[in-house]
């Protein structure tokens, strides 16, 4: 995986300028989905593209962490990065799924492919990068979707962008935090197995949108409990 | 990257009133859920529009009014807040109140943002004297309880952004929403990660250092051309060729 990540081309990292999502940036820029102003499945479809990116991305990343030497930086809180990584990917499974079903219930046909791993050149093979190009990825989707709102049609596809890029700008918080070295995980997760923290992981952005999506629960969720403040 | 500005806070919790609270906290079309959020029975989920006589000229004036309500009632609940945290002198309380000052700041940019939105389409903006928060009854007063409250008013003012922005009927009105709404989700689910205990400050993070790039921006993209201000665009890609 070591020697993939850095054997990427060039061309690759053009491409992904802003790394992870940045495809949807280039794709929504572009002039693509304003020449199809017509219906949102150009820009559906690039946000899917996005997404399956995003998805090979973490893997990615997660497979760094593994390789990583007991000598690295951040060794001791390896299991909850990568669990956080594994929770975040999970997230962005259930955004993908739900932008297909949009897609396709709209008339649209799934085309786009598979995603690829957006590593860009020059990339170093270690845990702390993998939290800065997470960080990176997570902020480029972040603004994608924000922006998307300017040439989607539908008022449907509008509150699906919206619950999915507010998610995606938890992600984005949680790792800057990390990455800017502003915080540490508990030293509670120090030497556990991503396993052994996938609970704790998955309370760092509680659902995948904010909103209920099509029976997919948002923040929401009547079973997320709200904070007490009167004890 | 600059900062977003740190206007003193004062304390003002004299008027308890559940009908009020119930009625907006911060929020519009959420009301449930901040209802839930305080212990209340969820009695609503009307879309509080605001004081605005004028709502009819523009359908979003409407609904703009009423996040601008929501704004200015969380404005006011940090100013609440803050009054607890000062008697803090923990670090913590105070790195709590540095973070406070800057959420709250986030707030204010997007009612003033909010405010020139509604103008721009003839509106009559509702006003920060008309939209006074009501501290829960009950709310026993400390830190950890004043970033309980502060996190679920985010929570519940993300989700009411979300449905309000479905409603929508322009573009940029959409924009604008979609940039807010995730400025409140960060706000959230950074109190979330700290009351429960899944971070833990460094040394470069506390009341005079860096508190105002726990959440960088107040806009998730930059508003700037709608009257607004910058994004996440302004912040720069983290190095990823770091040896460690």
């Amino acid at each position: 995986m070591i020697e993939k990540l850095n054997h990427l081309s060039r061309r690759d990292a053009v491409l992904t300028s802003a790394a992870g999502l940045g495809i949807a940036a280039v794709a929504l820029t572009s002039g693509v989905a304003r020449a199809q102003s017509a219906d949102d499945s150009a820009v559906l479809k690039a946000l899917i593209k996005a997404e399956r990116n995003a998805i090979k991305t973490y893997e990615a990343g997660a497979g760094v962490i593994d390789a990583a030497p007991t000598t690295d930086g951040l060794n001791a809180y390896r299991g909850i990065v990568k669990a956080i990584a594994l929770h975040f990917r999970a997230q962005h499974v259930d955004h993908e799924a739900k932008l297909v079903k949009y897609l396709t219930s709209q008339g649209g046909t799934d085309d786009v492919g598979a995603g690829t791993a957006q590593i860009p050149s020059g990339f170093v093979a270690n845990i702390k990068n993998v939290v800065d190009l997470a960080t990176n990825a997570e902020r480029a989707a972040a603004i994608a979707y924000t922006d998307v709102q300017k040439s989607i049609t539908k008022a449907e596809n509008a509150e699906l962008a919206a619950a999915i890029g507010s998610d995606e700008t938890m992600h984005f918080v949680v790792l800057q935090l990390v990455a800017r070295g502003f915080v540490v995980p508990a030293a509670a997760t120090q030497g556990k197995t991503a396993d052994e923290l996938a609970s704790a992981a998955a309370k760092f952005a509680a659902r995948s949108f904010v909103v209920t999506i099509d029976g997919a629960p948002g923040l929401d969720d009547p079973t997320l409990a709200y904070y007490d403040v009167t004890q | 990257m600059t900062s977003k500005g740190n206007d003193p806070m004062t304390v003002n919790k004299d008027s308890l009133n559940r009908r009020s609270l119930l009625r907006g906290a911060a929020v519009v079309g959420a009301t449930a859920a901040v209802a839930a959020a305080c212990g209340a029975a969820p009695t609503s989920t009307t879309v509080d529009a605001g004081s605005g006589s004028d709502a009819g000229v523009n359908p979003d004036i409407a609904n703009l009014n009423a996040l601008l309500s929501a704004e200015y009632k969380a404005i006011d609940a940090y100013t609440q807040g803050a009054g607890v945290l000062a008697a803090d002198s923990s670090d913590l309380g105070k790195l709590v109140l540095a973070v406070a000052v800057e959420f709250q700041s986030d707030h204010k940019a997007h009612a003033a943002l909010l405010d020139h939105t509604i103008t721009s389409l003839g509106g009559t903006p509702t006003t920060a004297a008309e939209n006074k928060f009501t501290l829960p009854a009950g709310f026993k007063a400390s830190t950890p309880n004043v970033m309980k409250l502060a996190c679920n008013a985010e929570r519940a003012a993300a989700v009411a952004y979300n449905q309000v922005l479905k409603g929508l009927t322009t573009k940029n009105n959409r924009f604008i929403a979609a940039a807010i709404e995730g400025d409140e989700t960060q706000h959230y689910v950074v109190l979330a990660a700290l009351i429960e205990g899944l971070v833990t400050p460094t040394a470069n993070l506390t009341a005079t250092s860096n508190a105002d790039k726990v959440v960088p921006q107040s806009y998730v993209s930059a508003t700037t051309d709608l009257g607004g201000a910058a994004g996440l665009q302004a912040e720069s890609d983290q190095a990823t060729n770091d040896m460690m």
